[in-house]
């Protein structure tokens, strides 16, 4: 055959042609259909195909603005945001358990960051299935919050060694600080990430998850003011979530406003030493518009540890996170007798001179009971002004009879007893004046013409009363924010004295509680501690005017020990009030607090004069970590 | 020794076309990488076109029937480089695969590519000798297991891709040679319907009805029992055990290749990780829209988030980078390789010269089809690169190669019938076809 001839030379069969075609005819249909599979992708789903790919390169990542400063009337930092960071880790897990390489990662930062792998690998997988925890608009998530900038210098330092696919990566983020720590705790308040039912109030529009707000004090009243806004970058990255190449959007955040307080920090410390480890409030102002100077409640918190510590705190029989001078209220106890003084006087229009006997005891009318003076013995014939220099309660107790509850009550309006003063602080508090109701007794009015009983003033009620009769009758609510400053320097906002009312009353009545509260400090009255121990006053002629009061809360136990007082006697500077819980008789106890308090002020005055000084160095721009 | 006259015939249609799919390829890689590494690979893969180039032009010098008379040479040349690469310091393990093999530490091929050609001579070499064997099991079997034997060496590396590529070229052969389509359908019957069954009741009513019609072709064409039996008992066996311990099978397959199967079958499922290659490749084509990115502008390759981007799945990239233009117009040329292939399968007189042009022309076909159609999501992740155009010194070399030989055959075609005429006096003859082509 052929292959005889030519090895290797074979014909090939007219089938072989048929199958060629055949075959040709395949590859033609093969290719028709990749071509069409092509179209439909690169043609037909193009547009969705292009988003998706943005969706793989692009993210918007939020620059956390800097809250605003708190700043005291001296233009000291009391709460100002320092940089920490958090670090950030891809999302590499499968079914449930960590991946090799991240498992490396975390345990090479658990080295660093002195963290335990376990915590670790637990708030990794928590973050990973909580879809708010997620980082903005990315599948990192935060492995660990407020790592300091050493410890984050020391992870970038060894970041080659992190496996490349679990590349660590520090975020900065603005951590609230307070220098003075403890120091006026209760005014500052403290921030923390807004909670989901937060979320949902008007009041938090325009506020995402895992952002932090004001939830006390000055912090949360001023939220508005103080929040920034926060700035955004959006980078290229890679598929493991690294960036690549340089931001195509950049929108820097701005810092917040600074608060300006009415707050002298120095002396907002000094009055906290003064109370030391006792538990009770000193409430110091300035009556002529009523700004808060100082105010110490103790015990206090340290806003700076405040969220390890808060299980603690809140576990504390004492109560430290309770702000007492705005929203305890206590007996006032003989306090109440200065502004009752007022009512008796102009209301029952008796004589300042008109005097009552005290032997030591009065049974009113139709009540089979004696209620005694706090002097056993008696203190004689009284007129207004001994009957508040001894604290007479028996004088009292018969005007207080004639009074009735209804007349102490429209006095008790006009200092502004039966309602909060309106300080710029959350959650005051009050107890309503007591009103004649239908179990209202005689007893009852007994027991309230000399503060005992159903009556019961918050702190700053008492000191904004006492501002009053100090500046000459203007009720003002009390202030503790001064003014707002932008982060340049300028001034926002002036926080002006508000007038909340009018004390009406008669020269007359006026002469005679002024003397009064003079006799009480400095002609041998219950207060007579204070002017004789202190070299200070005596030296600088201060005349201090005041009044005691000892509020007994618990039957034969102490009493708290109360004291309000302003100085000096004419165009007074300074009102104080003060509060000691179980202490015993203000005169004893209240009294050396105050003068302590007074000394410090008219001491420092001097040396170190305050001045409200707004224009404090301005806040630097913060530099953008990227 | 050489008749350099025939040079004046030589095909510089497949050759251009050839050159031209290499230049797409190196532009599209260097496009992908970015920055310095491109430069070098740029580089490195220029340097293999032109070794590349050289290996053409040499393989167009020996007459391709000699080849095919060396062909078992050739072959057990190709199967001991295939089982080199299990010997320790000789093979290497990359990608999770012995499939490369280091020569005197400079160079690292990979002998499965050249195990294919080897392969396709030793099948033109069969398939080319016998005339009856479409009538005896032997027949068949001798073919099936030429292309089985490095198959499974290479499966056993494990190189899954590479070794699936036999089977498409060893039964596109066979056809071509002849082999009457009904023992094709016999073939493939369990495999349908093993998919048949997977998918729906009504699509396995359909491949029962089929196969009844299959069996009847059988009965009508009188094809001897001694052939079918086996196969269709072979078949039904094959179909029982994966009926009856399907499941045991399943558990036994690697998880990577179990999520491809799981991710071909739901392209919606998981795509973050399961399937997150196949995703990642529709965007980067999705997002190339007609005109493309840009050479060096895509952002799916840029920034790694194409997989492989480089090899398997290097038409993504170039999708991304050029559009739908560039990569019509790449399958164009693709297609018109695939003509012109088959074509010179068709002009040339001999059977070992059409049967060689069909080997070469299924092997680019299959690789074109397995890797456009896994980048667009139409079949499951086979790791396979792309003809001339992927990144590798081998597949460039086996491809140009490839090429060579279409050329060689093309220029040879008509004065090898004309000189084998004159000397044997009488012209060439077709052999006469005994039994039933087609059925």
């Amino acid at each position: 055959m052929v292959s005889k001839q030519k090895p290797g030379l074979i014909l090939k069969s007219p089938t072989v042609d048929r199958r060629l075609q055949g075959f040709l005819f395949f590859c033609c249909g093969i290719f028709a259909v990749l071509v069409f599979r092509l179209w439909t992708i690169q043609i037909y789903h193009h547009e969705e195909f292009l988003e998706k790919a943005e969706h793989n390169i692009t993210r918007i990542l939020p620059i956390k603005a800097k809250r605003g400063r708190i700043l005291d009337r001296n233009g000291k930092i009391l709460a100002h945001d320092i940089d920490y960071y958090d670090l950030y880790m891809p999302i590499r897990v499968q079914k449930g358990q960590v991946k090799p390489s991240a498992q490396e990662s975390l345990m090479l930062l658990s080295q660093l960051i002195d963290v335990p792998y376990k915590t670790l690998e637990a708030r990794y997988l928590e973050m990973r299935t909580n879809p708010h925890r997620k980082f903005e608009g990315t599948i990192q998530v935060c492995v660990a919050k407020d790592i300091s900038f050493e410890k984050v210098v020391a992870i970038l330092e060894r970041q080659t060694e992190f496996p490349q696919e679990a590349m660590v990566f520090p975020v900065a983020v603005p951590v609230r600080h307070y220098p003075y720590n403890d120091a006026a705790s209760h005014i500052l308040g403290y921030v923390a990430e807004v909670s989901a039912r937060e979320l949902k109030l008007e009041r938090y529009q325009g506020y995402r998850q895992g952002d932090k707000v004001g939830k006390d004090g000055i912090e949360y009243v001023y939220e508005p003011y103080l929040r920034g806004r926060d700035g955004k970058i959006g980078v290229f990255v890679d598929k493991f979530e690294i960036q690549r190449g340089r931001p195509f959007e950049m929108e820097l955040p701005v810092q917040g406003n600074d608060i300006v307080l009415n707050l002298d920090i120095d002396l907002q410390m000094a009055t906290e030493n003064i109370l030391g480890a006792s538990r009770g409030v000193i409430v110091v102002s300035d009556p002529r518009d009523n700004t808060i100077l100082a105010m110490a409640s103790s015990p206090r918190f340290n806003p700076n540890t405040f969220s390890q510590e808060y299980h603690q705190l809140l576990a504390d029989p004492h109560k430290p996170l309770y702000h007492r001078a705005i929203k305890t209220a206590y007996i006032p106890g003989s306090i109440i007798k200065v502004f009752e003084a007022f009512a008796i006087l102009d209301g029952l229009n008796i004589s300042e001179n008109a005097r009552e006997y005290c032997n030591g005891g009065y049974a009113p009318p139709g009540i089979r009971r004696v209620w005694h003076c706090w002097k056993r013995t008696g203190h004689g014939p009284m007129n207004m002004v001994d009957a508040i220099k001894h604290s007479c309660d028996v004088y009292f107790y018969k005007m207080g009879m004639r009074l009735t509850i209804d007349g102490m009550n429209d006095y008790a309006r006009q200092f502004g007893l039966n309602r909060k003063t309106g300080i710029d602080l959350k959650g005051e508090m009050y107890a309503p004046f007591p009103t004649r109701s239908r179990s209202w007794t005689g007893g009852d009015t007994m027991n309230a013409s000399i503060g005992q009983g159903k009556v019961s003033l918050t702190p700053i009620q008492v000191n904004t009363a006492l501002s009053a009769i100090a500046n000459g009758g203007t009720l003002y609510a009390p202030r503790v924010a001064h003014q707002i400053v932008s982060a340049t320097g300028d001034v926002v906002a002036v926080m002006d004295p508000v007038v909340s009312g009018q004390i009406e009353a008669s020269t007359r009545a006026w002469n005679a509680v002024r003397k009064g509260m003079w006799e009480v400090v400095n002609s041998w009255g219950t207060a007579w501690r204070l002017k004789q121990d202190s070299k200070l006053l005596k030296e600088k002629k201060i005349e201090v005017m005041g009044k005691t009061g000892s509020a007994e809360v618990i039957k034969n136990y102490p009493t708290n020990a109360l004291f309000v007082c302003y100085a000096p006697s004419e165009n007074p500077e300074i009102a104080v009030t003060i509060i000691l819980e179980f202490a015993g008789h203000g005169g004893e106890f209240a009294v050396p607090p105050a003068q302590a308090v007074l000394e410090t002020y008219f001491r420092d005055k001097d040396s170190n004069p305050i001045v409200l000084n707004a224009t404090s160095e301005p806040a630097t721009q913060r530099k953008t970590e990227l | 020794m050489i008749d350099w006259k025939i040079y004046y015939k030589f095909d510089f249609f497949a050759f251009i076309l050839a050159l031209c799919l290499a230049g797409f390829g190196l532009v599209i890689i260097a496009g992908a990488t970015g920055d310095v590494e491109g430069d070098t690979l740029f580089v490195d893969q220029f340097q293999r076109v032109i070794l590349g180039i050289f290996c053409l032009l040499a393989v167009t010098l020996v007459e391709y029937r000699t080849l095919v008379r060396f062909a078992p040479l050739i072959y057990i040349l190709g199967l001991l480089s295939l089982l080199f690469c299990f010997v320790p310091y000789v093979g290497l393990w990359r990608k999770g695969a012995y499939s490369w093999v280091n020569i005197a530490g400079v160079f690292q091929i990979q002998p499965g590519e050249f195990a294919k050609l080897c392969t396709i001579l030793m099948l033109t070499r069969i398939l080319s000798t016998k005339k009856d064997q479409w009538q005896n099991l032997w027949g068949i079997l001798r073919p099936l297991l030429i292309g089985c034997l490095p198959s499974l060496i290479i499966l056993k590396q494990p190189d899954l891709g590479t070794a699936i590529v036999f089977g498409p070229i060893t039964l596109l052969m066979m056809l071509v040679a002849g082999m009457p389509l009904a023992y094709f359908l016999i073939l493939f019957s369990p495999l349908l319907g093993l998919f048949a069954i997977s998918s729906d009741p009504l699509v396995f009513l359909c491949w029962l009805g089929c196969t009844m019609i299959l069996l009847l072709v059988i009965y009508l064409k009188r094809i001897h029992w001694s052939i079918w039996v086996p196969f269709v008992s072979l078949g039904l066996l094959l179909y029982a055990t994966i009926y009856l311990h399907g499941e045991s099978i399943w558990e036994k397959l690697p998880p990577h290749q179990k999520g491809r199967i799981v991710g071909y079958l739901n392209p919606d499922f998981e795509p973050m990780s399961t399937n997150f290659n196949i995703n990642q490749s529709k965007i980067a084509l999705g997002s190339g829209g007609f005109w493309g990115k840009g050479v060096g502008k895509g952002t799916q390759t840029q920034l790694e988030f194409l997989p492989e981007y480089r090899h398997d799945f290097v038409f993504s990239a170039l999708g991304e980078q050029v559009g739908f233009l560039g990569s019509g117009i790449v399958l164009g040329i693709f297609l018109l390789l695939i003509i012109r292939g088959l074509d010179t399968a068709t002009e040339t007189k001999t059977l070992q010269g059409a049967l060689i042009a069909t080997g070469i022309v299924s092997l680019y076909f299959t690789h074109i089809f397995i890797n456009v159609g896994m980048a667009t999501g139409l079949l499951p992740v086979t790791g396979l690169p792309l003809t001339f155009i992927s990144y590798g010194g081998t597949f460039m070399l086996s491809n140009m190669i490839g090429v060579g030989l279409l050329i060689n055959i093309r220029m040879r075609t008509s004065s090898e019938l004309l000189k084998d005429s004159f000397s044997s006096g009488r012209p060439a003859m077709a052999i006469p076809s005994t039994i039933a082509d087609d059925f």
